[in-house]
């Protein structure tokens, strides 16, 4: 088919068929419309293979389309239907995945405490010793600085001892309470 | 003196494409009367381009909705309506390159035998009654199978793109960038598409 456009030794067939397209579609620079143009006049077989091109042009924008029987109304319905289902889906997946996020949540929580409450005892098995032996009391020699610190620097009245001023003190301290 | 606004709800038919849209972009979820109004405008065009893109897919009927479901939730994003249609063409053609990439490990060869039932409700064909009538050569229905056969039977990428161009009305620009082509790569073929199309139907085109 290409055989009507290979007269010009400058362009192969090829060339000038995607040229032709090319033209046929509008896509093509000024320079190459002027030539394209000078083809169809000189080039009675170019022009031929031009009405061909165009011919199938117009038969591709026509041809028949199978005929979809389904009423419109029915076909919406389906797209609808499937809208509210995904949208019903995606809520209880929303749902379900805060629930499962709050178990997972309160199961850490509830391990974490566990935990603490452990590492405290340990720290306190570690701190405070089941038995300490009578023998370190001889092994530790008091020293002037531990006297002095048991010694009270300033004599304090039993009077003047601050009493909390505010709510948050008394909170501050049942809360050392508390750690207690 | 101030008109007063129509207290009766307008009837959907009678709205233009742009009013339509409009409408359907109006509420805090798309009006489902007015989109339904534009799935019965415009549902052809998208099922014509998924026929010819996908002429062997059986699905075609599931993905026609898909894209009417995409359209639901992304048309409040459309800025300009009065390029819905083009708006609606790039739905439909990402949709099927998602397919098709989903699809590709299990790809089967094209099969030119493949029934040409579409979910069961292909039973006929439709001659499309606008715009001037085929010439006198090119208007009988063997024809045109003979042209449905040749079309499906091209090479994927070769049939994708010629469709672009051809039904869709796609710039060559525009092509390159759905097919994630050059635009060079989009003329080739678009010109070897045409050349192999009128050799297979040069019996029915005249000399």
């Amino acid at each position: 088919m290409l055989d009507v456009l290979d007269n010009n030794p400058q362009n192969s067939g090829l060339e000038k068929f995607e040229l032709l397209s090319a033209y046929l579609d509008g896509e093509v620079n000024a320079a190459e419309r002027k030539q394209v143009e000078l083809w169809l006049q000189e080039d009675a077989a170019f022009k031929a293979m031009y009405n061909k091109m165009r011919g199938m042009h117009s038969a591709i924008e026509q041809i028949p389309m199978p005929l979809v029987t389904e009423p419109i109304n029915k076909f919406a319905d389906e797209v609808f239907a499937k809208i509210d289902q995904r949208r019903q889906f995606k809520f209880l997946k929303v749902v379900g995945g805060a629930c499962a996020a709050g178990l997972v949540a309160a199961g850490a929580m509830f391990t974490a405490t566990f935990q603490g409450s452990n590492h405290q005892m340990q720290i306190a098995k570690s701190v405070l010793p089941t038995s300490v032996p009578n023998s370190l009391s001889i092994l530790v020699k008091p020293t002037p600085l531990m006297v002095a610190l048991n010694d009270s620097i300033v004599q304090i009245s039993p009077n003047k001892v601050a009493a909390p001023k505010s709510k948050a003190d008394i909170i501050d301290l049942l809360d050392d309470g508390d750690d207690l | 003196m101030e008109t007063p606004l129509p207290q009766q709800r307008v009837s959907v038919d009678s709205l233009s494409n742009h009013d339509l849209i409009l409408m359907a972009q109006a509420g805090a979820r798309p009006d489902r009367a007015a989109l339904t109004e534009i799935m019965k405008r415009y549902r052809s065009h998208v099922d014509r381009l998924l026929y010819h893109l996908a002429p062997d897919w059986q699905d075609r009927a599931d993905l026609s909705q898909e894209v009417w479901i995409r359209v639901y939730r992304n048309i409040k994003n459309l800025n300009e309506p009065e390029k819905f249609r083009g708006w609606l063409s790039r739905i439909t053609t990402n949709l099927f390159y998602d397919e098709l990439r989903k699809r590709k490990r299990n790809s089967s060869p094209l099969s030119l035998d493949a029934p040409i039932l579409l979910d069961g409700s292909e039973l006929d064909w439709e001659i499309a009654a606008d715009g001037p009538s085929p010439e006198d050569n090119m208007a009988t229905r063997e024809f045109y199978e003979q042209l449905r056969v040749a079309i499906a039977d091209l090479p994927d990428a070769f049939r994708q793109t010629i469709i672009l161009r051809e039904i869709d009305g796609r710039s060559y620009e525009e092509i390159a960038e759905a097919t994630q082509v050059s635009i060079g790569t989009v003329k080739s073929r678009i010109a070897r598409a045409r050349l192999r199309l009128q050799e297979q139907l040069s019996g029915y085109l005249g000399s």
